[in-house]
Formats: structure tokens, C-alpha cells, sequence
């Protein structure tokens, strides 16, 4: 592929493209190759990440005072709900330019790009797109986890020993599960919602045997404002599983 | 909070979630704020500038794409194009590349966290002629015409064309031993 004709002239373009100061009909012809070329694609990229990557070399400096809460305001009109916001359209004045580029190269080549790898492929950013697409099967906006652990020591032993994991999901509906695995006392448990205000809210409740248990209930406050999730039995170690989002 | 990707901020931005848009922007107001700065030069334009890019980005965050680079980098995209826009609403202030070439020198302070790399880029800039660092300087900081950053530089197009392309093609190497 690298062979190809028109590599050569567009391997001269690349820097060019990368950085943005091709002309249109400059920047138009080496598309029409790049959507052919995947060799040149990949070189394309490696050019526009190193230009990329400049911008990080300008200094930190930290804003104003009150600048968080000002992009909030900002954007907090619009933020009402936890949902999924739909791809934007494109605006001429805030085209992100080159990764439109590059967006662009790949979507001409949209026919041959089925088999084309990125050559940097880090797993947690992989990881991070599984994670988002997972949410958006049901237009969910989080997942969150905490360890569920033995929080008092009033009845017996084993503070601070791990004895589960609460998952909860912010979605429509939002839910909780609980996986109890090793609590040292079985029986009937209470599964409390504690919410930040210090609000606790009855969930449901649930039969360890030998220890273990599993769990799910939907909950109507939003997953955000769960500080911790408790299991409490009379007589039992409280379980205790803190929620960050 | 603080220990999460930014990634998932930016999942957290995308939705509405105040916790993790508060962190997320706590986490990159600094080099948000520092990059208008560089480009407009005005505090209270770069302000304005830097709150606009964290908008765009809460805008376009469901079309980040993972795969084409890392949040702080498409963040600082966005950035640079709201400054660009702001400086070619207000063309009062002639660019003096100099300026920004100076300041992209940190003056042997540790790189941050997980930007380790990125020093080896501005050790890769400094290390190749002047005359083929401001051409990129204008470009992508500034997103100059090859035209414009030509007249400043006071040579024809087609050197100034030459010195960007050999710079950058010396900056991904690395090398820093090509012509000119």
C-alpha cells in the first residue's frame, strides 16, 4: 500500500496536514489518498499526535477565582437530568480542526477501515470505550462500586474484613446489587440506602446462607447521592459498602 | 473521585453528573486556563476563553473517541480553537511567536503526573533551530496560514512551508539532525 501512487507526495503533505496549514485543494486531494492509504493514514496520525501533544507544553496556570463554579453555572442549565447527550453537530467555529481531519480521513475510508487497527491501542482507554458503550445499551450514565466490609465491631470479631461488593447503576431505573461473599454471621439482613443528607432508606431485605448472598433492587434516588449501602441484622456485625461516583 | 480516569469524568461530564464535572474541570482548569493564556495573552479573555472550551467539551463529550488520543490533549484541542476564535474576533495584538516560544520553556520544573512524555517533546523542540520552532509555534498554537506566519517570519511561503514541515518531521523523530 505504501507504494502506492500518490504516497510520495502525500508523505510531503503530512506535516502540512497535521498541522493545519494545507490549503483546501492541498488538504482535499491528500483525503481522496488517505482514503485509499491506510500506511499513510497511520502516518498521518503519528504527525498529528506529535502536534497534538504541543499543546500540553504550554504552562499550567490556574484560573481565577471562581472559575469552577462559573463553567458549572455554565453548564449546569442543561444538566438537570442524568442523561446520555447525543453527539453534537458540527459547528464551523468550533470544529475541532485537525481531529476533524483525521475523523474525516477515516471517514472516507469508512469502506476499508474494517480492518484497520489503530497502532496505539491502550487497553484502559479500550476499557473506558466498553464503558460507555455498555452504558448506552440502556442510556445509563454510571457504574459505580464500592467493598462491602464488616463496619462495627460490636458483635464479634472481623472489623474491616471484606464481605461483598455493592454495584449500583445510575440509569432508568437505577439499581443496586449486593454480592455478600464470607460475612461472619448468616441470617436475615436489612439492605439500607443511606443517602449523603444522612437519610437511610429501606431497600429490601436479604438471606445470607454459609456467608454469601446476592442481591438486586431498582432505587429511586439517584445513585449520586448514595453515600453507603448497609446491611444490618440485630445481633450481626453491620456490612457496610461507601459509594463514590 | 480524584483517583478516577479521566475518561470516566468525561462519561460523568457527558451525562450531567455535578460530581465528576466539578473534578473533571478542577482536574484541567489550570492547564485549560494556561493554554488561552499562551494564546490570547488577556487574563480576563483567557478566562472567558477557558470556560468556553470546558462548555464545548461537556458539548462534544459524547463524541470523544478514546482511540485518537488521550482527554487532556482533545480538551486542549478544543482550547486552542476557542482561543483561535477569540483572538481573530479581537486582531488588536500583533503575534510575536518569541513570546510563546518562550513560554512553552518550563525552566527545568517537573513535568506532571503522567505527562512525563510530553517533556521529551519540549526537550525535542528545543533542540531544533529557532527558525523551524516558531513556524510550528504559529501553526498549531496559533492556527496561522502558512500566508500569515510567512509575512511574520519575513521569508517566502515556500520556506516558511519548508521549515514548518522539516521541524515537525524532526520534532517526531526526535533526532534533531536533519537539514537546515
Amino acid at each position: 500500500m505504501s507504494d502506492a501512487p500518490g504516497c510520495a507526495h502525500v508523505r510531503e503533505l503530512l506535516p502540512e496536514l497535521a498541522a493545519g496549514v494545507a490549503t483546501g485543494e492541498e488538504r482535499g486531494a491528500a483525503l481522496r489518498h488517505l482514503a485509499g492509504c491506510a500506511d499513510c493514514r497511520l502516518e498521518l496520525d503519528a504527525f498529528a499526535r506529535t502536534v497534538d501533544d504541543l499543546l500540553l507544553l504550554a504552562p499550567e496556570v490556574e484560573p481565577p477565582a471562581g472559575f469552577e463554579s462559573a463553567v458549572l453555572a455554565r453548564i449546569a442549565p442543561a444538566a438537570d437530568g442524568p442523561t446520555v447527550r447525543p453527539a453534537p453537530r458540527r459547528r464551523p467555529g468550533a470544529v475541532l480542526r485537525r481531529w476533524s481531519l483525521r475523523v474525516a480521513a477515516l471517514g472516507a475510508a469508512a469502506a476499508l477501515a474494517a480492518g484497520v487497527v489503530w497502532w496505539r491501542t491502550a487497553p484502559d482507554r479500550h476499557l473506558a470505550d466498553g464503558y460507555r458503550r455498555t452504558l448506552n445499551v440502556a442510556h445509563g450514565s454510571y457504574l459505580t462500586a464500592g467493598p462491602l466490609t464488616v463496619s462495627s465491631s460490636t458483635w464479634g470479631t472481623g472489623y474491616g474484613r471484606r464481605a461483598g461488593t455493592v454495584f449500583a447503576y445510575q440509569g432508568d431505573p437505577s439499581w443496586i446489587v449486593v454480592t455478600v461473599r464470607g460475612a461472619p454471621v448468616s441470617g436475615a439482613y436489612r439492605v439500607v440506602v443511606v443517602t449523603r443528607d444522612g437519610a437511610e432508606h429501606m431497600l429490601g431485605k436479604i438471606r445470607v446462607e454459609a456467608g454469601s448472598a446476592s442481591y438486586g433492587e431498582t432505587v429511586k434516588v439517584p445513585v449520586s447521592t448514595i453515600g453507603s449501602v448497609r446491611l444490618t441484622r440485630p445481633y450481626a456485625p453491620t456490612l457496610t459498602a461507601p459509594l463514590t461516583y | 473521585m480524584w483517583s478516577a480516569s479521566d475518561e470516566s469524568l468525561l462519561a460523568g461530564l457527558a451525562s450531567g453528573d455535578p460530581a465528576s464535572s466539578a473534578a473533571f474541570v478542577r482536574r484541567y482548569q489550570a492547564r485549560v486556563f494556561g493554554l488561552a493564556l499562551t494564546i490570547v495573552d488577556v487574563p480576563a479573555i483567557a478566562e472567558e476563553v477557558a470556560q468556553e472550551a470546558f462548555v464545548r467539551a461537556w458539548r462534544h463529550a459524547a463524541a470523544y473517541d478514546p482511540r485518537r488520543g488521550r482527554v487532556a490533549t482533545w480538551l486542549l484541542a478544543i482550547t486552542r480553537n476557542a482561543a483561535i476564535d477569540a483572538v481573530r474576533v479581537r486582531r488588536d495584538r500583533p503575534i510575536d511567536p518569541a513570546d510563546a516560544v518562550l513560554l512553552l520553556d518550563r525552566g527545568g520544573a517537573a513535568p506532571a503526573p503522567g505527562f512525563e512524555d510530553a517533556e521529551e517533546l519540549r526537550d525535542a523542540l528545543a533542540a531544533i533551530p529557532e527558525a523551524q520552532r516558531r513556524p510550528i509555534v504559529l501553526a498549531v498554537y496559533y492556527g496561522l496560514p502558512l500566508a500569515e506566519i510567512a509575512r511574520i517570519e519575513n521569508v517566502p511561503v515556500g520556506t516558511a512551508k519548508t521549515r514548518l514541515r522539516r521541524g515537525l518531521i524532526r520534532l517526531r523523530t526526535g533526532l534533531g539532525v536533519n537539514d537546515e
